[in-house]
Parts: C-alpha cells; structure tokens; sequence
C-alpha cells in the first residue's frame, strides 16, 4: 500500500520537475546565447512551461488518416512508461532493488520501440527516416552505456545502486574511473538524443523528426518523457560516477550535470549520423572496455 | 526465407527542400533524388522571387531607378549600389570626387562585414551550432546601426547616386567606426577560437563539395567560391574601382576547395575588411560629396558593363543607354546564381546532411539570383 | 572591351577561337531587344590577362535561335535558359532549356519590348 502512494506521489512529481528542467535548460541555453530567456509568465518565467503543457493539452486531437491507428496512438505512451519506470531503480526511491543495473538498463531499452512505432505508425517517409536513424543511434549506444554501468557495478561488486553509492567513500568514481563517468555522458547524451547527437530532431529542418505528425497531448508526453529521461540520466550520473549523498548535494550533482547537457548544447554542432555510429562503435565501446580493464588491473 | 539479391528492391526516395526553408537561404526550392542516405540527383528551382528588376529599369528613368538596386542583394546593398551607380557614371562620364570615393569604399566594406556576419551565423546553424548565430547578429546589429546612423537605413539605403554618395560623414560617425574595430576584430578572433578547430564542426564541413580551380572557372564562379578553390582573383584589386585602385593587394585564397575552404576563405576576407576600413578611414580627406551632374540625366547611346566584388562575388551590371533617361536595357549579372551552376555536382555523391551544409557554403540570396 | 560582331553560323567557331585564346571565363550573356532586331551579348574574360570580350550576334526578331555554347562553355547554361525564359530565343542542344525564372506554365516572354504587363503577351 505504502509502496502504491510513493508510486503515486513518484509518478506526479517528475512531470513537475521536468517542467522545471524545461524551464532552466530555456533560461540558461538563453544565458548562454545572449538572450534573456522565459521571464515574464511568472516569477522568473516558472510558470512557461506549466503554461506551454496547458496549451499543448487543449491542442485538438489529430491523427493522420493513413497512420496505423494503434501504433500511432501506442507511441508516446510507449515512449513515457519505460522513463517513468527505470526511476524505480535509483537509490532514492527504492534502496533494495539488487537489480538495479540489469533493471534499467533492460527498461531503457524499451524506449527504442516507441521511437520505431512512432515512426512507422506516422506513415510518413519523413518521420520512418527519422525513426529508423533514432533507432540505429539508441541501439548503438546501449552498449558502452551498460558497459559504463558496469564499472561501478564491479567495483562495488554489485548490480544495487544504493550499494554503489556506499562504496563511493572516499572517493566517487568519477575519479578512479574517468573513461568510464565520461562514457556513460556521452552514451547517456546519445541516447536521449541531446545536443550534439540530436540529428533526429534537428534533421526536421530537412526530414522531419519522428515526432512530426505528433500534436497536443500526445506530444506534450513525448516532450516530458524526453526531459524525464534527461533528468534520470542526470540522476544515474550524479549516483553511479559522482558519489549520491544527502538530498541538497545530490540535487547540486544533478542540476551540475544538467548544466553541462545543456552548454554542450549550446556550444556544439550537430554530429552527422554516419560520424555518430563510428563515435559509438570505435570510439565508446573500446574506451568503456578500457576502463573495465583498468578496474581490473587495479583490483590485482 | 530470406528474399534473393533481385528480389530486394531499392527505390529513388524524392525529397523536396523549400521553397521555404529553416535554414535563411530565401525561397529556393531543391528536389534531391536519394537513394538511401545518398544524393544522386539534384534539381533546383528557382524564381519565387522574381520581381522584374530589368523590365522595371526600362520603366523608370535613371534617377528613379535608384532606390531599386538595393533590392537585389539585400545583404548587401551597397554593392549593388555601386554596380548600377558605376555603369551610370561609366555612360554619363562623371566622376565622383575622391571623399565620395572613400566613403563608398567605407560602406561597402562594412556592408561586406556584415553580410558575412550573417552568413557566418548561418552556415552555424545549417550545421547545427546555435549560439554563433545570435553572437554574429549581436555584431551585425552594431554594423547595422552605424549604417543607419549615416544612411537612415539598416538594410536599403539608396545611399549612393551619379557622381556621388547623397549624405555627408560627420566626424563623430568616422570615429565611431574606427572605435568600432578593435571591438569587431576581437570577436572575430572569439569566433575562430571556438569553430575554427572544433573537431564535430571540421568533420562536417571538410572535404565535403569540393570544386577545383578549373572547373570553377568554365562556371563562371566568383567571390569566395572560386578563391577558396585556389584562382586569385578579386575583382577590387583586378579590376580596380573607386578607391580600391590605391590600396595595396589582399586577395585571400585556398587550396582545398571544399566547404571548410569557404569557410576560412569568408572569415579571413572579414578580417580584411576591418584592415581596409582602418586604411580608408585614414584616406578621408575633406571635400565635395558630389560632382557636378546634369539636371537631367539621360544615358548616352552606349553601353558598358560595371562589376563590383560584392561579399558573393561579381556583382555587374550591363547597362546599354538608348539617348533617353531610360535604360535600353539593363542586365544583373548575379554572382549567386552562376555559383548555384554547380549545384548539383557539389551534391551528387554526398548525404542529405551535407546538402544543407554545401548549399550553405555557397551562400546564395535569392534577391539577386531571381531579380 | 573590344566588341565583337558574329553571325549566327560563325558563333561557334568564334567562341571555341576565344576559348582557346585563353576567354574561357563566362561573365555574362544577355540579349538586348531594339524591335527591330535582337542582339545577344556574350561577354568572356581572359582572367590571366584581365582583359573582356563581348560577342554580338544580331537575331531576327521573330524567331530568335542560335547554338547552345554550353558544350563549351557550361558557366552559360543559366544564362542561356534565363534569356530563353525572358526573350523567348530558342538554343540548339542545350541540354536543359526550361524556363529559369518564370513558372513553367507561363507564357510570353515579359522582356520583350511588345510584352505588357496588361494584357499579357501582346501580339501588335
């Protein structure tokens, strides 16, 4: 029953922060870009994104007559469940999952199906591009973002995050595994379609992203989902490599890694997608494997 | 079962792109032909910009036509400025005098200044940067508001006329613009600082559209697009108007010819053209801002061609007088649309990412190629 | 500039002359409608010596054609389809001739002197 209510209050809360994370990276990517950013809809423009999902939400229902009629309607639930249910692995809320790793890793996985289904079910030569080129880079980037996982898995000899983050005295991993904490950034990036790895979206200035057909409240979930996942990444980040710790410097570590995202976004150009395979396949996974072996021959 | 070789069939994907673009090239309308990830095929279509420009030169007299030229290229307005203003003068035999001469120079080379300030924003964000695009408008605003402070205009000034240039410099405008570039040099430095080596921007713009020397030739390219592929040639130092034929040569070439060589060779002509406003500014001598010119004027029974080296590359102007005020006929000759000649051979082969970033590198503005 | 008169059958020949002379720079081509009569401009640079060459070859008004130079000259072939666009004079072998500016569909050619913009092709 207990467990029910957090799930509630769990399931509530992170919409509501990630309407936050909308409204900073806006306000900083602004900062950043000479600009002043959302600061008239409330006190400092908090109330943008509350105001943006109200409209999204009374947008009229649309569906193009030639999409597949469940797929299309599936994908942006398929999109947010899987975000919303990998939180069930993080320390904070759940100390006793000793499958944490496998868990979200596994769950994760899942979204690449919502990207496939909305492409397909759209029915639109542009968003199936679209999808199929978002697929390609999610799938890509799984593996060096378990293989980083696994690091601290093995260093601290198990899959349980809260474990991970009690071995992280005295110091977090991120300094005696550097390779791994910076691959599992940049898979993470990756695999939220952040800048610098956004051709999906971005290439909608020539083929549309696999979101094009979406409007109103379907597409109000595939927006929460993508910066749900970008704060669960966040998240991982701040426990597996930066040491957790007590709500305030946790939120600090989170909010820090945020920032940087969102200066990478700021300041990078797009990456094209063939550059973006090889930056996966030749460059992440030797540079995750490199770091396994270095625990290794540190351990002996 | 898996199907047989013969049995997989591959079809041409149709993109079209435009005529109404994100990324700010104008309405240019390109039908790609992909197979795959790759172009094989391009078809450009233009015009939806068409105005009449020459027609109209038939219609209105010399002097009424003036407000028109800025339309053409309207980043860069003072060149076209010039272009009509010097066939004019060549038929009518007038010359302005030489404070009016520095003056142009001054305004063409900030007009230059700003035009790849824009281009330079834009090509960014074609390659997905989005923040230089706002630094180089910060910049260009500034570039804008001294030329409204002299002119009244921020894009088509109709500064220029037969024997002249219509407004006065004051003294505080000169030295505004000399304060003003030691500011622009440092950003410019700041820009190359942070693109110049950027490993994700070089891996997508180098080697890609690549044009050698010769070929650049027979297509009649011109302005960065035939020096970054290795031909010295600059119209201001080749073919001298105006004050230019005083000023030492700084003609900026590259070897590589791809969309990188575009890039560096812009960039380092912005540098030049802060350099060249340092030695004008020093050349500004007191003086009349206009010749004498005939109450009415009438272009004689000649013809002459006038080419200026705009921020594009040739800009000219074949103007044939028939004895009235009226032009027997006027001819744009529009450096971007000879540079879109070559269009699709800097496409075929590469992948749609690319065509944004190639076409960028181009810089074309649909002002002066449609007319 | 040294103004060249050419006739319609010798264009060839004297544009092949000045490419091999070292004119293989397209500026600029264009025609001039005087009524009575069309002139083509063709304008080539020599850019090792700097120097310009215009060709003109004068075409009946009513039914303007001549060879496309493209085969030699490709900088030519907008220009070419422009001055067929807008003059309505036709190039043998072009390998393109549409219209450049005005829509597909259109039809007259708006730079001839007898084109109004209020009726359209005028036929006087």
């Amino acid at each position: 029953m207990k467990a029910l209510l957090v799930a509630l209050v769990v399931g509530m809360a992170i919409p509501a922060v990630a309407a936050f994370l909308l409204w900073y990276e806006r306000r900083l990517l602004a900062r950043l870009q000479v600009r002043h950013g959302p600061n008239r809809v409330g006190p400092q423009g908090l109330w943008q994104s509350l105001a943006d999902i109200i409209k999204l939400l009374s947008k009229a229902d649309t569906m193009p007559h030639t999409a597949h009629p469940w797929l299309f309607r599936l994908a942006p639930v398929m999109a947010f469940l899987p975000v919303f249910m990998a939180f069930a692995s993080l320390p904070e809320l759940d100390p006793h999952m000793n499958i944490g790793i496998l868990y979200l890793s596994a769950i994760l996985s899942l979204e690449v199906l919502a990207i496939l289904a909305a492409g397909i079910g759209s029915h639109s030569k542009y968003a199936l591009l679209g999808g199929l080129r978002a697929t390609a880079q999610m799938v890509s980037y799984e593996v060096p973002l378990t293989l980083a996982l696994l690091g601290p898995a093995m260093a601290a000899g198990s899959l349980n995050l809260a474990t991970i983050v009690s071995h992280q005295h005295p110091l977090p991993y991120i300094l005696t595994q550097p390779l791994g904490a910076l691959s599992l950034f940049i898979a993470g990036m990756a695999e939220a379609h952040r800048p610098p790895f956004d051709l999906t979206e971005a290439e909608s200035e020539l083929v549309a992203g696999y979101h094009v057909e979406y409007s109103g409240v379907r597409f109000a979930l595939f927006v929460v989902s993508e910066y749900a996942q970008l704060l669960f990444l966040a998240w991982l980040m701040a426990v597996v490599y930066l040491g957790g710790g007590p709500i305030w410097s946790l939120g600090l570590k989170i909010l820090g890694t945020v920032s940087v995202v969102i200066w990478l976004r700021a300041t990078l150009p797009r990456i094209r997608a063939d550059q973006l395979m090889a930056l996966g396949w030749k460059v992440l996974i030797p540079l995750t494997s490199l770091n396994l072996l270095w625990l290794v021959a540190w351990n002996l | 079962m898996t199907p047989n070789r013969e049995e997989i069939v591959q079809e041409e994907l149709m993109l079209n792109l435009g005529p109404q673009h994100p990324s700010t090239h104008g309405v240019f309308r390109m039908v790609l032909d992909l197979q795959g990830e790759t172009i094989v095929g391009v078809t450009p279509y233009m015009g939806y910009l068409h105005r009449g420009f020459e027609k109209l030169a038939e219609r209105r007299t010399a002097i009424q036509y003036q407000p028109y030229p800025d339309r053409w290229d309207y980043l860069a307005a003072m060149f076209d400025e010039m272009a009509y203003i010097g066939a004019g003068e060549a038929l009518l035999g007038i010359q302005a005098p030489r404070r009016a001469q520095v003056l142009r120079g001054i305004v063409m080379e900030l007009n230059r200044f700003a035009s790849h300030l824009l281009w330079l924003g834009t090509f960014l964000l074609d390659v997905g940067a989005l923040s230089p695009f706002l630094y180089t408008f910060r910049e260009r605003e500034m570039v804008l508001d001294l030329l409204m402070e002299l002119t009244g205009a921020r894009l088509t000034y109709a500064y220029m006329r037969f024997g002249g240039v219509h407004h006065d410099a004051e003294d505080v405008w000169l030295k505004k613009v000399r304060a003003g570039i030691p500011y622009f040099r440092q950003r410019l430095s700041e820009y190359r600082t942070l693109i110049d080596d950027n490993e994700i921007f070089r891996r997508r713009v180098e080697h890609i559209g690549i044009i050698d020397g010769t070929h650049a030739l027979h297509y009649g390219l011109s302005g960065p697009m035939l020096r970054a592929s290795g031909v010295p040639w600059d119209l201001r130092w080749k073919r001298p108007y105006g004050i230019y034929a005083e000023i030492p040569p700084r003609i900026i070439t590259d070897l590589a010819g791809d969309t990188y060589a575009r890039y560096k060779v812009r960039v380092e002509e912005m540098a030049v053209s802060l350099d060249l406003l340092e030695i004008f500014l020093d050349l500004v001598e007191s003086g009349p801002i206009m010749a004498s010119v005939p109450k009415v004027v009438k272009f004689p029974k000649q013809e002459t061609y006038f080419a200026v080296e705009g921020p594009r590359g040739e800009l000219g102007v074949y103007l044939v007088g028939n004895g009235t005020a009226y032009a027997q006929r006027m001819k744009i000759r529009p450096p971007s649309l000879f540079n879109l000649q070559v269009l699709s051979q800097l496409l075929i082969g590469h992948m749609v990412s690319d065509a944004v970033a190639i076409l960028g590198s181009i810089d074309i503005v649909l002002g002066e190629v449609d007319r | 500039m040294i103004k060249q008169s050419v006739s319609v059958d010798k264009l060839i020949e004297t544009a092949r002359h000045c490419l091999k002379e070292g004119f293989v720079y397209p500026v600029l081509h264009t025609a001039v409608d005087y009524e009575t009569h069309l002139e083509l401009i063709y304008i080539l640079r020599n850019l090792e010596q700097g120097d310009d060459r215009i060709l003109s070859v004068i075409l009946d008004a009513n039914a303007p054609s001549v060879p496309s130079l493209t085969p030699w000259i490709p900088g030519l072939i907008f220009q070419e389809r422009e001055v067929y666009d807008l003059f309505g004079v036709s190039y043998d072998h072009h390998p393109h001739l549409t219209r450049l500016l005005l829509p597909d569909k259109f039809r007259g050619h708006p730079l001839r002197k007898h084109y109004t913009l209020a009726e359209g092709e005028v036929t006087s």
